[in-house]
């Protein structure tokens, strides 16, 4: 192939160049990642709905913006919370609240479009989850845009492919 | 502009000398697709590298490319630093660590965008040629390249100067004036975009003979 021909006619110095194209695409797309987790005080500031619990509020494929404030939780809230030991995590509301004495909080929570409370998700023996346990509260949401994430994860042959053609492409580009 | 010697007042010349670079281009010869522009600019861009490298014995002076890399790398290291951390320690541990990372991280890449847009310009080459009898004092060349996107305008600008210029140093002391060189792609690459090494030499020499510099 042409392109890859003319790679060979690059000097060790231009290679470096062109690696480091590719390295700082990447390295963009994760310091913002990071960057806005940092301000929004979230671990995982964008997550993408996977299940209908939470309809009609949010779809499957919905993108929500989570924050983290340090002002305490309230009824109503859409929080996206993780349980010990489950690798996903869930967005549904609180619908029971509970101060102690200490100001620690309990919280019930469950999903707008379920039968039942969330008791039956958590782990055995839980009853509550804790301030500790919620990841962010939903601050807004872009509809459908996450279906793309969803079909990356449902093919994950097509996250390979999508980030090889990307990085060929990259590696054999010399932009002005 | 190139003096002009009447062929009467110098040894007739037979043939040009054997350029070396049109030898290393014979072996494998450059093909490129008519439509970007861009690559032939900076194909043609590395001809002109490599003529004055192996045709005229220039030494690359490589500082302007090192300090980009070097900026460039950097950034990714800590972003690399930054994700790995990040990944053993976790939120919200991890923040003031990031913090530092990320502003490093956007800190570096944008003096390495100042640095290549401001400083380095369209510097395509930076080169220096001792004198072998070590009498006269070294000779510099600056070389930069421009091309209009959408046109095929190709214009190569060489500028000279020994290594003391700056100083007044008498009738050496000024640096000669740059000589620019406006052609089109179409004068070296033909219409299956083969690229013609000996137009290119010719043209290259045109500049660099009229400063007193000889093919070796």
């Amino acid at each position: 192939m042409d392109a890859l021909k003319s790679l060979t006619r690059m000097s060790f110095r231009q290679l470096a160049q062109q690696a480091l194209n590719v390295c700082l695409i990447v390295s963009s797309a994760l310091m913002i990642w990071k960057g806005l987790s940092v301000v929004t005080n979230s671990e995982s500031p964008i997550v993408v709905v996977l299940s209908e619990s939470m309809e009609p509020a949010f779809a499957r494929g919905d993108l929500l913006f989570l924050t983290q404030p340090s002002a305490p939780i309230t009824i109503g809230d859409i929080c996206v919370f993780k349980l010990r030991g489950k690798a996903v995590p869930i967005v549904h509301r609180v619908i029971e609240l509970h101060t102690t004495k200490n100001n620690t909080q309990y919280l019930l929570t469950k999903g707008d479009n379920n039968q039942v409370d969330d008791r039956g998700l958590y782990n055995p023996g839980q009853m509550w989850i804790k301030k500790e346990d919620v990841v962010g509260r939903v601050k807004g949401f872009l509809p459908y845009v996450g279906m793309v994430t969803i079909l990356l994860n449902d093919y994950p042959q097509l996250k390979v492919v999508l980030l090889v053609v990307l990085a060929l492409f990259v590696l054999l580009t010399r932009d002005e | 502009m190139s003096t002009i010697i009447p062929e009467q007042e110098t040894e007739p010349l037979l043939e040009p000398a054997p350029s070396p670079f049109c030898a290393e281009v014979a072996k494998s010869s450059i093909v490129l697709p008519n439509n970007n522009g861009s690559e032939l600019k900076h194909t043609l861009d590395d001809c002109v590298r490599r003529i004055l490298v192996l045709d005229y014995k220039f030494k690359e002076i490589h500082t302007h490319t090192d300090r980009r890399l070097l900026l460039g790398y950097a950034a990714c290291a800590f972003a690399a630093y930054a994700s790995a951390y990040s990944y053993i320690v976790p939120f919200p541990d991890c923040k003031p660590v990031l913090l530092v990372c990320v502003v490093a991280y956007f800190i570096l890449n944008g003096a390495m965008m100042l640095y290549a847009t401001y400083i380095e310009k369209d510097i395509i080459f930076q080169g220096v040629k001792k004198d072998s009898l070590g009498l006269e004092p070294d000779k510099k060349i600056t070389v930069r390249a421009n091309y209009k996107r959408f046109t095929p305008n190709y214009t190569v600008t060489f500028e000279f100067g020994d290594e003391k210029d700056g100083m007044a140093k008498g009738v050496r002391g000024r640096a000669p004036s740059p000589i620019k060189l406006k052609k089109t792609f179409g004068d070296y690459y033909d219409v299956e975009g083969r690229l013609a090494p000996s137009v290119l030499v010719k043209d290259v020499a045109s500049v660099v003979d009229s400063y007193g510099l000889k093919v070796e």
